[in-house]
């Protein structure tokens, strides 16, 4: 991604856009954090942040007409902050804090004519700029109309303290000066620009016949006069006005002495649009807080509490939702520039690294967002280029493309016309997952599809490569996808019937020209199998339905799998987050072997979008949810209802050497009895039978130590005798290097087989130093 | 170079030579990286014991390091 | 790393914890260790009784390698009394100088060679240490350098300001022109990262992580910026010999 590829990007995010009272106020006060400073009762820090945008606070802080007030989100949610009073109270409480630095001192002679407040922020701009500034006024001194201000109002100081501010920056102030026509003209003459506040001058007094002011410059007719402040005809005083007029005219003043554009890119100046979006449901209505005594202000406990009712606006939509983006506390914006950064290195380090292989890749953020920011489409193309460079790290994937090598292997893959035919007018494509988690279901949707459908039902079992996709293995899913489309195509191109969405998303985005579609908008066109009416195992109460992140957009297919629960007479509630909105359960982007406790947190985060019990229809989603403590059934549990019955809410994840074992019966089973080959020899070792508590599986499972790897260490071992013995308990410790990795592992042989204690890895090569 | 010992008591043997093991000098090697390492092994056949923390711990986080490029 | 003692502001490290350190690479704690001076030393195959500086000699394992086994003359020169004290004692027959690398104490053209491990990107000033260097070598003498350099070098800005080498690392080509502009010719380059890595290795099998070893220099959350940093822009090493040319160029 180039430089402005990046920032257009990066631009999509809204986080960084100014909240609406901000954008709305003339000057770009930062209110919120305003309120955050007085919401802790931290005065000075308010003082602080009002000193940063404002001309003269103790004037301002006074007078301003709030022009923000209509546009804060509060408004939404019961009143809106109490902003000019809470800026009185700070003013009114603290002295200056912060005095903005002034640059120095440049040519180019600036005359602000008519000291009003328009004026005297003009001047103080100016000034703070290095421009020798003159501030000239016929008045004893300055501060035009805000002099008419009762002093309960107005203190006298605060015009005396915008005095000594003018003076200490170098501006030059003439009272008492007559500024008839001539004396004007002679003004201008002797200076570089000219600002004319109407506040004191009418146009009747320039030397040159003026038309309105242009209103986005501020210019008048004669190059380098420029006008603004007062108040047209009859309107009330505002402060604010003579405040954005008098900076917006010293910008122009300051390009005009540069000699650059008066008008280009202004945009940004004065009040203007936000696109930040702020979600205001989740808050409890509060009512204004107004002072007691209204005569003396706040007490600092109400000014703390009105302030306390700021919401602080934000987006941060996608990040309340997402469980990765709160681990590497990112958002969109941040996390495309973290990743640019290194992307801009290739170079692999791992944290780096796991930061980028942990996304789920699952487009929630994406459609949260106002803007469609698209995190996966960035993260998944930034893996790909990183393989590319060869700057991939192989664990984190490792285990998962060995996993998808094996369901692609003979031992798991089989594609053929349904038994005693030859064309196929259908393909059942069941996908590794379900083939792995619940081979049984399996087996008898596709006797039910072969009786229900005319013109013959093919099957395929095998993987449809997504794992490769998410990897950034582009070479290897590409070549998984033309052998997808060879068999296909050697099956006379029947239409392709997947169970798994993410099967069908892939299928979908990368061969669209074969013709698919879900097993579940097919059963939903069929009459419901038979035994379906027996439920044994109906559940007493609701279960909430999970929609797998993959199915996001396949409205027709989430349709389906309700209409089918329906018939079914399931009951069924939504959770809030279905649909578009669904939580990937940590197995997308293959987050769960990247970032094993990240994985675990997503699948969490999941089934507690509702108390109730699960029911789900994407395997890896059900087996997920079920790991993470839920009892989730999976839809075909109920539609095809094992013979021999059962919970399906209780049905245990099987892990990863149980799903190798699943689809490799899977397959070896269906060649044998559906099209009567051969059974497959089984290798030596495969014949070692294994003890293994539930504790075994599941330390095994998560050190990606499968039960094969077990059996061929012990296989290896008792053909060698090679091995440690612990006479205290008889255990043995043996270990094997079949390729890359050595396997360990703790066992006992008893009659029943072998016990197994603990089993670990390492890639680390060991030989003993021979002295 | 310094060698790391992780040495420890161990009820482990080895079966197949009937020895208990002893301290020995090994060279742990992955992608470049060479490490001299004590670890207990049988003195006779030179079966080299991994104790487990050692390789789900400082092994893994070594092999993980030196992954990254 | 011993060169971190002359880093300023570094927070003091416990003798104790020097000692420990050193340990890992056989007595120097830098990458390559004691070895690769060897490896060095036995490149440029210097006759027995040359004069050599050590700049930045810490305990002193350097001198008494030099000493010992390669019958050289050793000088060692560190900012820290404490240093050579310990070097003295290590490295009883080598002179023993305080002063940084910057201004060194010494009279032009009396070393035969000089010798700066893991130690140019801590001395402040890169130019003035190379050009002293320069000075008090010998026409046709040779300058044994290893340290650091930044991979990234369009990174660099990005590392919070840390105090330690990782942050002073320069790319390889500003470290050559550097040495061109002294007056240096450059005889041989190796880049030599593995090193990087192995020292690293061999700090995990210590302490369990890297992030403990930043501990012991720094506290627990400079430590794990510093990590973070480091993976972030990362570092190889180099080791170079090069030449005072015999005609000023």
């Amino acid at each position: 991604m180039d430089q402005p590829q990046r920032r257009e990007l990066e631009a999509r995010c809204i986080q960084e856009e100014q909240p609406f009272c901000t954008a709305a106020c003339p000057i770009h006060v930062d209110v919120r954090a305003f309120m955050a400073a007085l919401a802790k009762g931290d005065l000075r820090e308010g003082r602080k942040v009002l000193d940063r945008t404002m001309p003269f606070p103790e004037i301002l802080g006074r007078l301003c007409d709030q022009p923000c007030r209509p546009f804060c989100k509060r408004g939404e949610i019961g009143d809106p902050l109490a902003v000019g009073r809470l800026e009185h109270y700070c003013v009114t409480n603290t002295q200056t804090v912060v005095k903005l630095p002034k640059l120095p001192a440049k040519g180019g002679k600036v005359v602000v004519v008519g000291a009003g407040l328009s004026g005297m922020t003009a001047a103080l701009d100016l000034a703070r700029k290095g421009r020798p500034t003159t501030l000239v006024t016929s008045f004893s001194g300055l501060g035009g109309r805000l002099r008419d201000f009762s002093e309960t109002t107005l203190p006298p100081s605060a015009l005396a303290q915008a005095a000594e501010l003018l003076h200490s920056y170098g501006v030059v102030l003439h009272t008492a000066a007559s500024l008839d026509p001539e004396a004007i003209d002679g003004l201008i003459a002797t200076h570089d620009a000219a600002y004319f506040d109407w506040d004191e001058i009418a146009f009747s007094q320039l030397p040159f016949a003026a038309n309105t002011p242009d209103p986005l410059t501020l210019a008048l007719d004669r190059a380098g006069c420029f006008g603004g402040g007062g108040t047209a005809d009859g309107s009330a005083y505002s402060a604010i006005k003579q405040v954005d007029d008098g900076r917006r005219a010293a910008l122009s003043i300051e390009r005009f002495l540069q000699k650059v554009s008066l008008t280009a890119q202004r945009d940004k100046e004065g009040r203007c649009a936000t696109r930040m979006v702020t979600v205001t449901k989740h808050y409890a209505p509060a009512a204004e807080i107004v002072p007691a005594d209204p005569a003396s202000g706040y007490t600092a406990a109400e000014a703390q509490a009105e302030a306390g009712r700021c919401i602080r606006c934000e987006c941060l939509e996608c990040v309340k939702q997402c469980v990765y983006l709160r681990e590497y506390k990112e958002y969109p914006k941040t996390l495309i520039r973290k990743i640019y950064n290194n992307q801009a290195i290739v170079q692999g380090t791992r944290n780096a690294n796991k930061m980028i292989n942990a996304c789920s890749l699952c487009d929630q953020c994406a459609t949260i967002c106002p803007n469609d920011f698209p995190v996966a489409e960035v993260v998944r193309t930034t893996r790909g280029n990183m393989v590319d460079n060869q700057h991939m790290p192989p664990s984190p994937h490792d285990f998962a493309l060995e996993d998808m090598r094996f369901s692609l292997s003979e031992h798991c893959s089989l594609s053929r016309h349904q038994p005693g035919t030859a064309s196929s007018r259908y393909l059942f494509y069941p996908g590794c997952q379900l083939s792995g988690s619940a081979p049984e279901a399996v087996k008898r949707v596709y006797d039910f599809l072969g009786a229900q459908l005319q013109g013959g039902v093919a099957l395929m079992l095998s993987c449809c490569g997504i794992p490769a996709h998410w990897a950034g293995q582009k070479e290897l899913f590409q070549q998984t996808l033309d052998g997808f489309r060879a068999e296909i195509k050697r099956l006379g191109n029947p239409i392709v019937i997947t169970a798994c969405s993410s099967c069908l998303s892939i299928f979908k985005e990368f061969a669209a020209e074969i013709e698919t579609t879900s097993l579940w908008e097919t059963l939903d066109a069929l009459e419901l199998p038979t035994d379906a009416q027996v439920r044994p195992t109906t559940p007493t109460n609701a279960l909430t339905l999970h929609d797998p992140c993959t199915a996001r957009h396949q409205h027709a297919m989430q349709a389906s799998v309700r209409n089918l629960c329906a018939k079914l007479g399931l009951e069924i509630v939504e959770n809030p987050f279905n649909g578009e909105l669904a939580d990937c359960c940590g197995y997308g982007g293959l987050m769960q072997f990247a970032n094993q406790p990240l994985g675990r947190k997503a699948a969490v985060v999941k089934a507690e979008r509702s108390p109730l019990d699960g029911l789900a229809y994407c395997a890896m989603c059900r087996d997920n949810l079920v790991a993470a403590g839920k009892p989730v059934a999976h839809l075909l549990d109920y539609l095809f209802p094992a013979p021999e019955g059962g919970n399906p809410l209780a049905r245990p994840n099987p892990g990863f050497s149980q799903r190798h074992e699943n689809r490799a019966r899977l397959k070896n089973g269906l060649a044998t009895t559906l099209w009567q080959e051969a059974d497959a020899p089984v290798a030596a070792h495969k014949q070692i039978r294994l003890i293994l508590s539930q504790e075994v599986l599941d330390l095994l499972n998560s050190r990606h130590v499968l039960e094969e790897d077990v059996q061929r260490v012990i296989h290896h071992t008792e053909a060698t005798g090679r091995y440690l013995i612990n006479p205290a308990n008889n255990h043995r410790l043996a270990c094997f290097k079949p390729v890359r990795v050595t396997y360990w592992v703790e066992y006992q042989p008893t009659d029943q087989g072998y016990l197994i204690h603990t089993g670990y890895s390492h890639r680390m090569q060991l030989q003993e130093d021979k002295q | 170079m310094s060698t790391f010992s992780f040495l420890e008591t161990t009820t482990w043997q080895c079966n197949g030579c009937a020895l208990p093991l002893q301290p020995a000098k090994v060279t742990a090697t992955y992608l470049g990286g060479s490490f001299n390492v004590e670890l207990m092994a049988c003195p006779q056949c030179g079966f080299i014991l991994v104790p487990e923390d050692l390789a789900v711990g400082k092994m893994l986080e070594v092999e993980q390091l030196l992954e990254d490029k | 790393m011993e060169a971190l003692s002359p880093c300023p502001p570094a927070p003091a490290i416990t003798l104790y914890e020097q000692d420990e350190l050193s340990e890992l690479t056989g007595g120097a704690l830098r990458p390559g260790g004691i070895a690769l001076t060897a490896e060095l030393l036995t490149y440029c195959n210097l006759e027995p009784g040359s004069s050599v500086l050590d700049i930045g000699c810490g305990p002193g394992h350097t001198l008494n390698l030099m000493a010992t086994n390669f019958g050289l003359v050793p000088t060692g020169l560190d900012p820290s009394a404490s240093m050579l004290e310990k070097a003295a004692q290590q490295a009883p027959s080598a002179a023993i100088l305080q002063g940084t690398a910057t201004a060194i104490p010494c009279e032009q053209s009396c070393f035969d060679a000089v010798v700066c491990e893991c130690v140019l990107s801590l001395t402040g000033d890169i130019a003035a240490s190379l050009r002293e260097m320069h000075r008090v070598l010998r026409p046709g003498g040779v300058l044994i350098l290893t340290d650091i350099y930044c991979k990234r070098p369009e990174l660099q800005p990005d590392l919070p300001d840390l105090q330690s080498c990782a942050s002073r690392a320069l790319p390889l080509d500003a470290v050559t022109d550097g040495l061109a502009q002294a007056g240096f010719a450059l005889v041989s380059l190796r880049e030599r990262s593995d090193l990087l890595k192995q020292l690293a290795g061999q700090i995990i099998f210590s302490y369990g992580s890297l992030e403990k070893f930043w501990q012991l220099f720094m506290g627990a959350e400079a430590a794990r910026r510093t990590c973070c940093a480091l993976a972030a822009a990362p570092l190889g090493y180099y080791a170079l010999v090069a030449k005072k040319e015999v005609r000023h160029g």
